[in-house]
């Protein structure tokens, strides 16, 4: 059973009530992982969004459609009490990135789809506050993306200037 | 003309009831651009979001002691009803990039975030379906942006190992034709460099490609030709060259 404490320091469920995260306890089971062990690659169906609950987790670009060159790069790592997966909550609903284990081992918690849509739908209240957090999950990210590439863009500029 | 027709086109405000549409019609700014105006600028606080009516607009970022006015610093073209800034829902709350009206002139709709947070808390239910399709409009704009720039992300390095064992053995012919290669390609992610021996002087000149994510494969006795094919094989294609390697 995954504590209310550690519910309650996840980026997405903060300023939440012991109801609404007693709610969402119940949606949730941990899973634990080995160094370089994929969580979920950008093929699976998303049935989960995922929290990291000990060790790190590294989201890397890992499409088998573009060139060698262009595989396996890492977007970013994360630490304990971070949200990933979240395009399991989001239109169109497909994985963006592979999930993979970057410590020697690492527990996540795995957040049921299904039910947690259910639960955000009937209590628009907790909906809206966690579709805020969610909102910040998934800019930040994006941000992180746009920096990368800004300064890749920048650079060629750069260059040929 | 923003009314509810127009709205109820707006992704972020899908799945509304017209009821809900009319609140946020209440709270609507309507502006208009000439071709070139500044909607908004990279670094600026982000208070509020805007909805693109008519027109176009560019999203640019800007780059040290140069105008922002070229087109291959913008990032995307946005067309009527798609929304602009949603980093006013965002840490740290301020623009990343600039936008720039490139149609003859353009008409927005700005909404101011307050107004908006203040709709949401007396009406949470309106609140998930926005932020929802806030969302998904920003995880379709990541999806666009690793489909459409992959190449940023590809670091691949080639070294030329050119100790004077390396050098007599013909490196710098091999490092000749690697660069004719490289200048024929116009590739920028890919990185060049010399280093000393490995230590594996009776099969100089060696060549070591690394690319993020694999482990780095060492070429032997390389020429220009062999160089070549494997820059156009290995580099270009991702298929290691079997026959050459040590």
């Amino acid at each position: 059973m995954i504590s209310l404490d550690f519910l309650e320091t996840v980026d997405i469920f903060k300023d939440l009530s012991r109801d609404q995260l007693t709610a969402i306890q119940a949606c949730c089971q941990e899973e634990t992982f080995a160094r370089n062990d994929r969580i979920f690659s950008t093929h699976e169906d998303p049935t989960a969004l995922w929290v990291v609950k000990a060790g790190e987790v590294t989201l890397r670009q890992d499409q088998t459609d573009v060139p060698l060159a262009l595989r396996n790069i890492t977007i970013t790592n994360l630490p304990e009490t971070m949200t990933f997966g979240w395009s399991s909550l989001v239109s169109p609903y497909k994985y963006r990135l592979s999930a993979y284990c970057a410590s020697q081992t690492c527990s996540v918690l795995k957040v049921d789809r299904s039910s947690f849509s259910l639960l955000l739908e009937e209590d628009a209240r907790l909906g809206y506050r966690v579709m805020s957090k969610l909102l910040v999950v998934v800019g930040s990210r994006f941000h992180n993306l746009r920096e990368e590439i800004i300064k890749g863009l920048g650079q060629d500029i750069l260059n040929r200037w | 003309m923003v009314d509810i027709d127009f709205l109820r086109k707006v992704g972020i405000f899908k799945g509304l009831e017209d009821d809900q549409l009319a609140l946020i019609l209440e709270n609507c700014q309507e502006k208009e651009f000439p071709k070139g105006g500044l909607l908004f600028k990279e670094g600026q606080e982000a208070h509020c979001i805007w909805l693109v009516v008519d027109g176009e607009v560019d999203l640019r970022f800007d780059l040290p002691a140069r105008p922002t006015t070229s087109k291959e610093t913008t990032l995307n073209t946005e067309t009527t009803s798609n929304t602009l800034g949603w980093s006013a829902f965002v840490p740290p709350y301020r623009y990343v990039l600039s936008a720039y009206c490139t149609s003859e002139s353009c008409k927005v709709a700005q909404l101011e975030k307050a107004d908006l947070l203040t709709l949401f808390e007396e009406d949470p239910g309106m609140g998930y379906s926005v932020m929802s399709n806030l969302a998904g409009v920003v995880s379709t704009r990541f999806h666009k942006m690793q489909q459409a720039t992959p190449d940023k992300y590809a670091i691949t390095t080639i070294v030329i190992h050119m100790a004077t064992c390396g050098i007599v053995a013909g490196a710098r012919e091999v490092m000749t034709a690697l660069m004719e290669e490289m200048a024929i390609t116009g590739r920028k992610d890919i990185h060049i460099r010399s280093s000393g021996c490995i230590g594996k002087c009776a099969t100089e000149p060696n060549v070591t490609v690394e690319i993020e994510g694999a482990e780095p494969v060492i070429y032997q006795e390389m020429t220009p030709d062999k160089m070549r094919h494997v820059f156009q094989q290995h580099v270009l294609k991702g298929d290691i060259a079997t026959e050459y390697l040590l």
